[in-house]
């Protein structure tokens, strides 16, 4: 059997039915990937195929870079690098009105330079922030609002687990992927903060002032997170420069913050 | 699913976690090696090996937690009984799945068995990587079909 646009139309009618069936993402594209090979291919080169494609993804050293990011995040989550990171910020910037929710976002940012989820960077940045928020009367709309937006730093800035496995399926340079998306997710950082800049300002009641940390609080802070802003920027310019892959710098990222 | 003995979850745990360790630490020494002059030649082949046992080991994990990515829009509107006939059938289809690709696994690694497959450098041999991935593969289908203890899950 020839494979026809009518073929693959029939692979995606089955493969939307499976997944709202329930059946587990992984394994519904694989039975509608070999029903479709077995259609066009026959039952033993289809099997053949798709069993070969398994040692061939285990052992493809691309995809070693989702699970060693991955280590490296949960790693810095278990030292409490996201409470760290948030305090930092909240310190610096948290005086100003709205200064929480920018924290929020700027925490956001750099958590998610050292994991690679939205998800991931959203949860764990918003255990720490919204109830600080709340504690200071902050709205609701806001403090869950800046950690939904700033959550999504986590899938731009570099690591980011959609470009891993984008440049995979893509065959595409993870590297290069990471490097195009440091400007976006600067930009998209610091469009956040404008934006919670001039909504706190329009509607002040949104975000109550709150007390001024003095310069050693401020210091001490940051002092905290050195060790994990140097691993941020040996990372980001370890891959950008190319002084390793980007499997490699998940790697080294973890003896930089030992 | 069942509750599975907590020494073999940890067994499995610790082999997949020291994988992947044993992977970082390979390529920290790779790129250390590379700035200083002394490369470690064929370290992709050596983490291409962990990588594999990691991820084996990540599969058996999922399965065990039932913590497979699947897409709950229908099975959290569904009464208990009928979300658990559902989840049975879908336990069952992924079962399938692996048993597919057991098949096929094995039909590989009868045809390779006397071929001596193994890695350019390093000479690693690709035959226990094959069995490794067979009995993976079957192991999952097993828990697979050993179904769940509560259809509560979603």
């Amino acid at each position: 059997m020839m494979a026809t646009p009518e073929t693959g139309l029939l692979g995606v009618l089955v493969l939307l039915g499976l997944l709202l069936l329930g059946v587990p993402i992984g394994a519904a594209l694989g039975l509608v990937g070999l029903g479709g090979l077995t259609l066009v291919l026959g039952f033993e080169p289809a099997l053949i195929k798709a069993a070969d494609l398994v040692l061939e993804t285990l052992t493809r050293y691309e995809l070693g870079t989702l699970p060693l990011f991955m280590l490296m995040a949960h790693l810095c989550f278990s030292s409490d690098a996201s409470r760290d990171l948030f305090d930092a910020a909240a310190r610096c910037v948290g005086h100003r009105r709205g200064g929480l929710a920018l924290a929020s976002v700027a925490g956001c940012a750099g958590f998610g330079a050292i994991n690679g989820s939205s998800l991931a960077t959203a949860a764990t940045i918003g255990l720490v922030a919204i109830p600080e928020m709340r504690r200071h009367g902050y709205s609701d709309a806001l403090a869950t609002g800046a950690v939904a937006a700033g959550g999504t730093l986590g899938q731009m800035i570099p690591p980011s687990g959609a470009l891993i496995v984008f440049g995979i399926i893509a065959q595409q340079s993870i590297g290069t992927l990471f490097t195009a998306a440091i400007v976006p997710g600067l930009s998209q950082a610091l469009l956040y903060l404008v934006v919670i800049a001039l909504l706190v300002r329009w509607r002040p009641a949104l975000a109550p002032a709150t007390p001024k940390a003095d310069w050693s609080a401020r210091w001490q802070a940051l002092a905290k997170v050195a060790d994990i802003l140097v691993l941020m920027l040996v990372v980001i310019l370890g891959i950008v420069f190319g002084l390793f892959t980007p499997s490699e710098a998940a790697s080294v990222g973890r003896p930089v913050r030992c | 699913m069942k509750s599975s003995s907590p020494k073999i979850v940890r067994g499995i745990v610790l082999l997949g976690g020291s994988a992947l360790l044993g992977a970082m630490a390979i390529d920290v020494v790779a790129v250390i090696g590379r700035h200083t002059g002394i490369p470690l030649l064929g370290s992709i082949e050596l983490v291409q090996v962990l990588v594999a046992v990691a991820g084996a080991m990540a599969l058996l994990i999922a399965c065990l937690h039932d913590s497979h990515a699947r897409v709950r829009l229908l099975l959290v509107r569904l009464a208990a009984a009928p979300r658990r006939r559902l989840l049975r059938v879908d336990d069952v289809l992924m079962a399938v799945f692996f048993l597919a690709l057991a098949g096929g696994s094995c039909w590989i690694l009868y045809e390779l068995w006397g071929s001596h497959e193994e890695s350019e450098l390093w000479r690693l041999p690709y035959r226990p990587l094959r069995l490794l991935v067979v009995l993976t593969l079957l192991v999952a289908a097993g828990l697979m079909l050993r179904g769940r203890a509560d259809g509560e899950r979603p």
